[in-house]
C-alpha cells in the first residue's frame, strides 16, 4: 500500500468503507435500457429526488421541478412527444421529467442553472443504482416545450430530458472509460493539445486515436447481442446498400470455390454476420479485421451469442502506429470494405496494404462516399463542427470523396477497376419528388409507374453514378 | 369445404406431379434455391435457400398428402425439412434467410411466424399419428416463441408483438401478429402451456381488432400496418381469417367470428371474377388490381379454406385461372401484369415469368388438398419466353439446370440451379 493509499483510506476518510462504497456504486452503474413491468413504489422515486435536491445549486435558488410520470396514457403521450424512438421510454414504468427556471441566470457564462440541472441528474440516476433501480437519462428529446405543455408545467420552466426508471431487466456489458491519466492534471493543462475528437475532419486524427474513438463506440452505441439492446437503433444490414454489398461479394465470389474472405474495418462485424449467413458453408476462411482487441471481443462475443454457422477469424491491426493486416501476402481471394477510407486523410496506407494480401486475380470490393451527393446533414456538420447531437455522429472523422479522387487513389495503390457503381443516384430523390406529385393530383397510375422504375434504379452504372449516395468499386 | 368437385382429382394429380418435378430442380432435403420477386421487391442476386414462408405451404402440402396417401416419402420429407431449419437457427430464435425478398437477412416478418405455424401444425400431425419428432424440433420452435416472439417482440405497453426490435415502437403489422396468433395457438397446445400463454395470445389477437376497418370499402380489412393511412393488401390481410377463427373457436368470443366474417367478406370481394386477387387496396385511391400474383391467390383460397369460408362457385374460377399459369417446366408463373399495360401484351414483364418457390409452395399446398392417390413425379419439360426487361425485348429460358434471362445487348441473369449466387445478375 502507498502512502497515499495509506492517507486517503485511514486518515482522510474516517469511515473508509463509505469511500469504496460511492467508488463501487459509480462502477456499477450503467444506464439500463430493459426494464421489468413491475412498478416502482412513490416511496423510492422520492428518496430519488430527495438525493437529486443535496446537490449544490447555484446560490441556493433550487428552482428546479420533477415531475414522476406513471399513468400510462400520459406516460406514452410524454414518450411520443419526445420523439426519441426509444422502446425503454415505453416499458419504464416511471419517467422523471426534470424541469429548471433559468430565467435568472440568463447571462451566466458558466450555465450554472444547467450545471445544477446535470449535477441532480447525476445525483437521480446514483441513487437509482443504489435502491437497486435502474434508470437511464435521455436528453436528445425533441420538443421539450411540449412535454412542459403536456404536464401543464408554466412556461419559465424549461425541460431538461427525462430519467427513466424501473426495475432492471438486463446487466448491460460496461463501456470503456478513458484513464483519470488522460483527463486529469495539476496545477496545469501539461498534456498535447487535441482538438476535441468528435471532429469529423480525419487530419485531425492519429490511428491511434481512430482505434481509441472506433473501440469506445462500438461499446458504447453498439448493436444488440443476444437481446440485450445497447441503443435501439436501425439495423443497417437491411438496408439496400447492405443488400447490394452482400449480393455482389457473392458474385465476386462465383469463380472461386471455397475462397478466403476478408472485410476491412470490420467494426461490429455486420458484414461478415451477412457473409457467414449468406454463403456458410462455401467460404474456406473469413476475416474480419479491425484497429483494436476490443473490436475483436466484440465481435467474438457478438457472434458466439448469436450461435452463428460458420467461424470468422478476428484479426487485430498489428502494428500500433500504423496500418499493418497480420495476413501474409496475397492470402485473400475476395476482400470488402464497407465505407471505411473516410476515416483516414491519407487512406493511401490501408489501401496498399489491401493490395498487399489480395492475392493475385483476388478481388476487392470498396465502397466509398460520394461528395458530389448532397448529402445535406454532412454538410451543415461541416459548418457546426458541435454535431453531437447530429445524424450519424458517432462515425468519428469523415471525409467525403470525388470520384475521380477515389480512382486515383486505387491505381497508385496498384488496384485495377474492373466495374463501377453509383448506389443511390441523386435521381431516386427526383423520382421521389415525382411521385409525391403525381399522388397529390391524382395520377396514380402514373406514380405506381415511377415507383416500380426508382425501385429498379437503386444501382446505377450510367450518368448518374457520380452523383450516387455511394460509389462502388469492383478491383483487382 | 369438398374441394374435390372444383377440378377432377387427375388435373390436380397432374399439376401436382408436375410442379414435385419442379420443386426437384430447385432443392431437396436441405432447402430450396432460387431468386425472389415478392410484393414489396425482387432479389435476383442472392439465390439461396430461404428459410422463410416457402417451407409453409410445402409441410402442408405434405401433411395433406401423407395423411391421404399414407406415403412414407412425406414423412420422411417432413422430417428432413424439421432437421434443416433446426440448423438453421439462430441462437435468439430467427432463422438464417428468412427475410423471403429481402433475403439473405433473419428475423422475416411475416414470413418467419408463417413457417412457424406450418411447423406447429406439422409436429401437431406427427404427435396425431404417433411419428417421433426429430430431434430438437421442439426445441426450436420453444426458442422462436420464447426467445424472438416473447422475449424480443413482445410490446409490453401496446399487448402485441412489434416487427422489429428496433424502433417503430408503437407500430405492428397485423397480417405478422396473425400469423403469431396461430403460431401460439398451435404452440400452447403442443406444450400445454395455454394459461401461461394467454396474456400474449389474447393481447395479440384484441390487437388485430383493435386496428380492423369497420366502414367504408374496406370494413373488414386487416391494413398492412396499425398506422393511420395504411394500406391494405387483401392477401396478406387474409392471413387474418385463421387467426380469428381459432380465436374464435378457443375463446367462444363472438367479436372474434364477427372479425372473421366481416375479414372473409373483405377478402372475398378482394377475388376477381376472372382469376387473382386485387395487390392492394387504398385509402384514398381505386384499388390496385396488378400484378396479380399467383401464389398470393392461392394462399388466399387456403386461409379462406382453413377458415372455413371458401365459396364454391368462386374457387372453381380461381382454381381454373391458377392452373393456366402453370408453364412446361411444372412451375407457376409468379404473376400476370407486371407491365400494366404499359409493354405489349404479348410480351410479359419478366417479373410475371421468373419462377418463385416460395409463392409455388402456396400453390402447392392449395392443390395438395385435391389429391387423393399417390401421385407420380413428372419431370418438367424446357421453357422458353419472350418477355421485356425494362423496356427491352428479352428472352427467358428454363431447363432443370438453369434459369436464364438475355437480350441481345445484355446478359440480365444467369443462374445454374441450387447454387447460392448466379454467374450474372443485372436485375
Amino acid at each position: 500500500m502507498t502512502t497515499q493509499d495509506t492517507y486517503i483510506s485511514k486518515d482522510a476518510c474516517p469511515d473508509s468503507c463509505s469511500g469504496d462504497a460511492f467508488m463501487a456504486l459509480l462502477e456499477k452503474r450503467h444506464s439500463t435500457r430493459m426494464f421489468k413491468e413491475a412498478p416502482v413504489p412513490q416511496e423510492l422515486i422520492s428518496r430519488m429526488v430527495k438525493a437529486a435536491t443535496l446537490l449544490p445549486t447555484s446560490c441556493n435558488r433550487q428552482l428546479w421541478h420533477f415531475i414522476a410520470v406513471t399513468e400510462p396514457d400520459l406516460k406514452k403521450k410524454v414518450s411520443k412527444l419526445s420523439d426519441a424512438q426509444q422502446s425503454y421510454l415505453y416499458d419504464a414504468p416511471v419517467l422523471i421529467a426534470i424541469f429548471y427556471d433559468t430565467s435568472l441566470e440568463t447571462r451566466n457564462p458558466c450555465c450554472t442553472a444547467e450545471v445544477t440541472v446535470g449535477m441532480s441528474i447525476s445525483a437521480l440516476l446514483l441513487a437509482a443504482e443504489a435502491h437497486g433501480l435502474g434508470a437511464i437519462y435521455l436528453g436528445g428529446i425533441r420538443r421539450p416545450a411540449g412535454i412542459g405543455k403536456a404536464l401543464g408545467v408554466p412556461g419559465y420552466l424549461k425541460c431538461f430530458g427525462l430519467v427513466c426508471v424501473g426495475w432492471k431487466d438486463d446487466e448491460p456489458p460496461a463501456p470503456n472509460r478513458r484513464p483519470v491519466q488522460d483527463v486529469l492534471t495539476f496545477n496545469t493543462f501539461n498534456l498535447p493539445h487535441e482538438r476535441y475528437r468528435a471532429d469529423i475532419r480525419p487530419h485531425l486524427w492519429t490511428l491511434e486515436q481512430i482505434a481509441d474513438f472506433r473501440d469506445k463506440l462500438l461499446w458504447y452505441k453498439g448493436v444488440h447481442i443476444d437481446g440485450k439492446t445497447l441503443h435501439v437503433d436501425a439495423d443497417v444490414r437491411f438496408s439496400p446498400l447492405f443488400q447490394f454489398m452482400t449480393t455482389r461479394l457473392g458474385l465476386m465470389m462465383g469463380s472461386a470455390a471455397a475462397p478466403r474472405v476478408l472485410d476491412v474495418m470490420s467494426f461490429n462485424g455486420d458484414v461478415v454476420l451477412q457473409l457467414m449467413m449468406a454463403y456458410r458453408g462455401q467460404l474456406a476462411e473469413l476475416y474480419a479485421y479491425d484497429l483494436t482487441p476490443g473490436i475483436k471481443r466484440y465481435i467474438t462475443e457478438r457472434f458466439e451469442r448469436l450461435g452463428l454457422p460458420g467461424t470468422c477469424s478476428c484479426l487485430v491491426n498489428a502494428e500500433p502506429d500504423r496500418i499493418a493486416i497480420p495476413l501474409p501476402d496475397g492470402h485473400i481471394q475476395v476482400m470488402s470494405c464497407y465505407e471505411r477510407l473516410e476515416h483516414f486523410e491519407d487512406p493511401l496506407p490501408l489501401l496498399r496494404e489491401m493490395r498487399r494480401v489480395l492475392a493475385p486475380g483476388g478481388r476487392l470490393l470498396l465502397l466509398v462516399s460520394n461528395r458530389y451527393y448532397p448529402h445535406l446533414y454532412r454538410y451543415k456538420r461541416m459548418r457546426n463542427k458541435n454535431y453531437s447531437l447530429g445524424r450519424n455522429w458517432n462515425r468519428g472523422p469523415e471525409r467525403k470523396y470525388e470520384p475521380a479522387q477515389v480512382e486515383r487513389l486505387l491505381r497508385e495503390a496498384g488496384f485495377r477497376i474492373t466495374a463501377a457503381f453509383g448506389l443511390q443516384p441523386v435521381h431516386l430523390k427526383i423520382f421521389d419528388l415525382g411521385i409525391k406529385l403525381c399522388r397529390r393530383i391524382g395520377w396514380h397510375g402514373v406514380a405506381d409507374r415511377w415507383a416500380d422504375r426508382a425501385a429498379q434504379s437503386f444501382v446505377t452504372d450510367g450518368f448518374f453514378r457520380s452523383f450516387s449516395s455511394t460509389l462502388a468499386y469492383e478491383l483487382e | 369445404m369438398n374441394l374435390n368437385n372444383m377440378i377432377t382429382n387427375d388435373t390436380a394429380e397432374t399439376a401436382v406431379g408436375r410442379l414435385e418435378g419442379w420443386l426437384a430442380t430447385m432443392g431437396g432435403s436441405d432447402g430450396y434455391y432460387g431468386p425472389v420477386v415478392g410484393l414489396r421487391g425482387v432479389s435476383m442476386a442472392w439465390c439461396g435457400i430461404g428459410h422463410d414462408w416457402r417451407w409453409e405451404g410445402l409441410l402442408d402440402g405434405w401433411t395433406t398428402l401423407h395423411r391421404r396417401t399414407q406415403d412414407a416419402v412425406y414423412l420422411e420429407r417432413m422430417d428432413a425439412a424439421l432437421n434443416a431449419l433446426n440448423s438453421a437457427q439462430l441462437a435468439n430464435g430467427t432463422f438464417c434467410n428468412s427475410y423471403f425478398e429481402n433475403n439473405p437477412f433473419e428475423g422475416g416478418m411475416p414470413y418467419e411466424p408463417a413457417l412457424m405455424a406450418a411447423v406447429v401444425r406439422t409436429l401437431q400431425y406427427m404427435q396425431e399419428i404417433a411419428h417421433p419428432w426429430p430431434a430438437g424440433a421442439a426445441e426450436m420452435v420453444e426458442r422462436f416463441v420464447e426467445q424472438r416472439l416473447i422475449k424480443e417482440l413482445w410490446n409490453k405497453v401496446l399487448k402485441t408483438f412489434n416487427n422489429w426490435m428496433q424502433s417503430d415502437f408503437e407500430r405492428y403489422s397485423p397480417p405478422a401478429v396473425a400469423t403469431i396468433v396461430e403460431t401460439l395457438y398451435g404452440y400452447a397446445k403442443l406444450t400445454d402451456s395455454s394459461e401461461r400463454l394467454a396474456p400474449y395470445i389474447e393481447g395479440a389477437a384484441n390487437s388485430l381488432l383493435a386496428c380492423q376497418f369497420r366502414d367504408g370499402p374496406r370494413a373488414g380489412a386487416l391494413p398492412l400496418s396499425n398506422q393511420e393511412g395504411s394500406d391494405v393488401s387483401p392477401c396478406m390481410a387474409a392471413r387474418g381469417l385463421p387467426a380469428f377463427a381459432l380465436a374464435h373457436q378457443q375463446t367462444g368470443d363472438d367479436r372474434f367470428a364477427a372479425a372473421g366474417n366481416s375479414l372473409a367478406h373483405f377478402v372475398s370481394n378482394s377475388l376477381l371474377l376472372d382469376g387473382g386477387i386485387s395487390v392492394m387496396a387504398f385509402a384514398h385511391r381505386p384499388t390496385r388490381t396488378t400484378p396479380l400474383f399467383v401464389g398470393a391467390t392461392a394462399d388466399t383460397l387456403r386461409s379462406l379454406q382453413r377458415a372455413g369460408r371458401l365459396d364454391a362457385a368462386v374457387l372453381r374460377t380461381q382454381l381454373t385461372w391458377l392452373l393456366r399459369q402453370q408453364t412446361a417446366s411444372g412451375a407457376f408463373d409468379t404473376a400476370v401484369g407486371f407491365d400494366d399495360g404499359r409493354g405489349s401484351r404479348t410480351q410479359p414483364d419478366w417479373r410475371d415469368v421468373i419462377p418463385v418457390c416460395g409463392w409455388a409452395d402456396k400453390v402447392y399446398g392449395l392443390l395438395a388438398g385435391l389429391v387423393e392417390k399417390p401421385i407420380s413425379i413428372v419431370s418438367g419439360g424446357q421453357v422458353c419466353r419472350n418477355v421485356r426487361v425494362r423496356g427491352e425485348e428479352a428472352v427467358f429460358m428454363e431447363d432443370n439446370d438453369s434459369m436464364t434471362l438475355r437480350s441481345k445487348k445484355t446478359e440480365w441473369f444467369v443462374w445454374r440451379k441450387q447454387t447460392v449466387c448466379p454467374s450474372a445478375c443485372r436485375l
